[in-house]
Parts: C-alpha cells; structure tokens; sequence
C-alpha cells in the first residue's frame, strides 16, 4: 500500500519550448508502493513531463521533488532516487545484453559487490537470462525493448519511471513487463507508467493521470474515472406495436446510469409505451470511453482541469 | 597509414629538406612526428562521432538521465579519444625509430608529456568541433579541414621554413606548430622536459581556450543528427 510521503511531488510546472507552453502547471504526487499510469493522445505532453521529471527539460515555474530533492537545484542527487526508461529505445547495440545491463549498473553508481546479482535480477525479470550473451544489434526488437527496461530497474530506483515500454512488444514481453511493475511496485518502488494501452493500466491497478494538451484533465482510479465521467448505455432493440408485422424493428441507444436497477423499470415503460423489447444490450463504459470523451472535449477547445 | 605514408613520402621530405638547408638527420626527424600530428588531429572527426552515434542511438538522453554531472559525462567521453590519439602518437612515433632509423636524442620522458598535451589539446578541439556541430556530416567536414589545414600551417606536412607567405608568419597561431617545435627540441636538439616546457605551456593554454569555449557552446539538450 502506498504510504503517506510522495516519492514524487510535482507542484504546478510550467515547461515551455520556446514561445509553445507544453505543460500547463501540472501537479502531482505519487507515493510509495504506488503505480500511476499517464495516459494521453499523442503530443499530449506525457514525454515533456517524464524530462522535467528526470531534470531532463527546464520548468518555468513550480518544483519537481524526488524523494523531498529539489530537482532543478539538485538534478545529480533526485537522479540517484529514480530510473528513467525513454520513450525510444535506447540501448548500446555493439555491446551484449549483460554488458548493456552491466554497464549501466556501473554509471548508477551499484557498488561492485551488489552489482552481479543486481545485474542477474533485472536479467531474470525481463525474461533475458538465455539472451544474455548475444549482441543487442542482433536482437529483435522486442528482446532489445526488455534490454531497455533491465537497464531501467537494474538500479532498484525509489522512483522508476517508464515511457511507453511496451510499444512494439509481443504479448509475452508485455506481460513480464506488467509483472514486474506489480512486483516492484508491492516492494514499495513508485512507478509512473506512461503508455496508450488503456488496458495495461487496469491490469496494474494504477491510478490514472489523463493528460491532454499539456493539462491533467482528469486522475484517479480507473472505476473512479468511469463513474465520473461516463455512463453505462443500453442498446434496445424494439418491435412497435403500430407496425405491420413486416416492419424491422427498431434500435434506441439511451444512456442508464445503474443498470441494475433501473433497466426493469426502462423495459417497463417502453413496453407499455411504444412496443415490445425484443433486444437488450448493455455496454459497461470503459476506461476508453473517458478517454475518448476527455480527450475529443479537450481538442474542442474546452480546458477544464479536474 | 601514417607508417605507409612515412615509407612513401621519405625521399620526398630528404630532398625537400636538404634544399631547405634544414636536414640534419635521415628527414625521419621531421617526417614521423609531422605525420604523428597530422593523424593525431584526423581523429577529431572520429571522436566526435562517439557523441553523435549517442544521439543516433538515443542512448544521449538516457545518459543524461544518470546521476552524473555533464562535466564528468562528457569528460569520461572524451577519456577514450585521449588514449587513442596518445596511442596512435606513441605508436607512429615508435614505428619511427624501429623502422625508420629515427634517433631520439633527448628524453623520452619528454616526448610523452609532449604527446600527452597533444592528445589534450586534439580532444579539446573534439569536443568544441562537438559543440559547434548540429550533425555528423558536419563534423566529419570541419574537423578534416581544419586539422589538414593547421596541420598544414603548423609544418606537420612541411617545415614551416618551406611554407609560401604569409603562412610561416601564421603558423605560431596554430597548435602544430608548438607540437612540432616541441618534438623537434626533443628529437634533433636532444632536449628534456625543461627545453620544452615553453611549448608545453603554450599547447596547454591552447588547449584551455579551446575547452572553454566548447563548454560555453555545448549544449546537453540540444539534439544532434548522426547516421540519420
């Protein structure tokens, strides 16, 4: 369970590339033991906010602490507390895999000791232990995207945060990437999982940060969000009482907040109303469905901050 | 390569210097550290491109996402240009006494510290070449016209004495010729590290100069364009 002091507080950051403002004073907190996955339409400004993050990018204004460290007065000392796993592969192909994940070991500065069964765990992790030798140029690249993310928890960092690991992996890749953040995350490390698969953040039972043009627009737990903003639908299909027995029966879509309940009274009332109900389908809203929702309303030009 | 040409261009340079008036051994003692230099200065392209290949492999950004100061991230960098350029000294210039007879008459202790700052100030200019270059193509281009073209000035391809005008008056300016002057004390004149810590010190503030103003110029953020 997460415990009470965040791992990472962001407090209203600001970050601009040149005259375009890209963040739009983002706030947020993330605790131990918690996983937050960041979601957003593309250009979103999920990687902008994974750099200031990481010291990688100048804010504007606000404050990005790590484990209470002042990123921008302190970049070198927040940096030993996280791990940052980029958006685009970025791995060392010449080198094998053990020496890629060796070698980073040793730039996080894992002392010597520790740092052969450090290197053993992240391999075993990501299911590369009969890779281990081979040069990551000749890998496919999936292998070279678990490559990328052994490098990323080889440091055990109090803060690991990943960019879209799972872009372009098989199924495989992707559930031992899943796994793993479950795992670490019950250990007490603080992940921020930034992905475009809605579904992998149900699967990790993260809290949700919807970003859209450089704003949070919405965060909380997925069930949350769901009941926030969006409501169950039922698809009725109807066969008028007026109508000659020829006539195709017709389809309504009608919005039901609890299906459950309500649903009885609807058919009541249709049936006594208009005809019989010959067809009834619910559809549950999903994570998806405020995505969609938040999102297209954002490019609508509304820009409200939840 | 160096060795090769050595081989090729030897009769070139014994006669050229002898006109000169300026042949005082076989022309080895002017032929194998001009040569040294030449190709030590033509590895600035290829030490440059240690920073692009980062940016082509996108590994720029992971690194500096590290726990470690850009200085010392950009300094362990360059520490593998270094030995290679001090390498490829020590071994032009020891191909030069095995094959070629060349005699060094002064301290050899000296001969190392020379190449030591040579090799210094060949990754200073690496790493400015860096910091003024937005892509690969670039840096290959400035760095080989402009090593060719102090090489040139300083008399590593020919003694300054043999130079048209205004180029001998030039090549004090140039870094080639304080390396050249330096081994030349130390090989022909029979000098040690006193004799030439003249030159030392002017290849070592050269080389200050050149460090600070890369470290002006570079910028960490800013994305460079490698194979691409």
């Amino acid at each position: 369970m997460p415990s009470s002091e965040p791992v990472l507080d962001i407090d209203d950051a600001v970050v601009r590339y040149g005259n375009r403002r890209v963040l739009h004073g983002v706030s947020l907190q993330l605790r131990a033991g918690q996983v937050i996955g960041l979601i957003g339409p593309n250009g979103a400004g999920k990687s902008t906010l994974i750099k200031a993050i990481a010291g990688l990018v100048p804010i504007e204004s606000g404050t990005v602490r790590v484990g209470g460290v002042h990123v921008a007065r302190h970049p070198v000392r927040a940096r030993r507390l996280m791990s940052v796993a980029t958006q685009e592969l970025a791995v060392f192909p010449p080198l094998t895999v053990a020496e890629n994940v060796r070698g980073w070991a040793a730039l996080c500065g894992i002392p010597r000791p520790q740092r052969h069964q450090a290197v053993a765990d992240a391999l075993a992790a990501m299911q590369l232990d009969e890779l281990r030798d081979r040069k990551v140029v000749e890998l496919s690249g999936g292998e070279q995207r678990r490559t990328h993310c052994a490098m990323a928890i080889v440091a055990r960092p109090r803060l690991l945060i990943l960019d879209e690991p799972t872009s372009g992996v098989d199924p495989d890749t992707r559930r031992a990437v899943l796994e793993h953040v479950r795992r670490i995350s019950a250990t007490g490390t603080a992940v921020l999982y930034s992905t475009h698969y809605l579904q992998e953040v149900e699967y990790l039972d993260a809290d949700v940060l919807l970003l859209s043009s450089g704003r949070i627009v919405a965060a909380g737990t997925p069930s949350e969000l769901i009941a926030r903003y969006s409501t169950a639908t039922v698809e009725l299909t109807i066969r008028d009482r007026q109508a000659d027995g020829l006539a195709q029966p017709r389809q309504e879509r009608r919005p039901i907040s609890d299906p459950v309940t309500a649903l009885p009274m609807l058919l009541k009332d249709l049936t006594e109303e208009s005809g019989d109900v010959v067809g009834v389908a619910v559809h549950q809203p999903s994570l998806e469905d405020v995505f969609l929702r938040l999102t297209q309303r954002q490019r609508g030009g509304s820009s409200s901050v939840v | 390569m160096p060795v090769i040409l050595i081989a090729v261009l030897l009769p070139t340079y014994r006669g050229a210097l002898q006109q000169a008036g300026t042949l005082r051994d076989n022309a080895t003692e002017h032929a194998v550290p001009g040569f040294a230099v030449m190709f030590g200065l033509m590895l600035v392209s290829d030490a440059g491109t240690t920073f692009f290949r980062d940016h082509s492999w996108h590994t720029w950004l992971r690194l500096r996402s590290l726990p470690v100061p850009m200085p010392l991230l950009v300094g362990g960098k360059l520490v593998v240009p270094f030995l290679l350029v001090l390498a490829q000294t020590g071994a032009v210039l020891g191909f030069g006494v095995l094959l070629f007879d060349m005699r060094i008459r002064g301290s050899v202790g000296a001969l190392v510290v020379l190449a030591a700052v040579f090799a210094a100030f060949v990754v200073s200019l690496t790493f400015l070449s860096v910091a003024l270059c937005q892509t690969l193509l670039q840096l290959s281009a400035v760095a080989n016209i402009f090593s060719l073209a102090i090489a040139g000035i300083g008399g590593a391809l020919v003694p300054v004495a043999l130079l048209p005008q205004p180029l001998p008056a030039l090549a004090p300016l140039t870094p080639t010729y304080w390396a050249m002057r330096g081994f030349d004390v130390v090989i022909s004149d029979g000098g040690g590290l006193a004799a030439v810590s003249p030159m030392v010190g002017i290849l070592l503030a050269q080389t200050a100069v050149l460090g600070v103003l890369g470290a002006a110029l570079f910028r960490p953020s800013r994305t460079k364009v490698g194979w691409a």
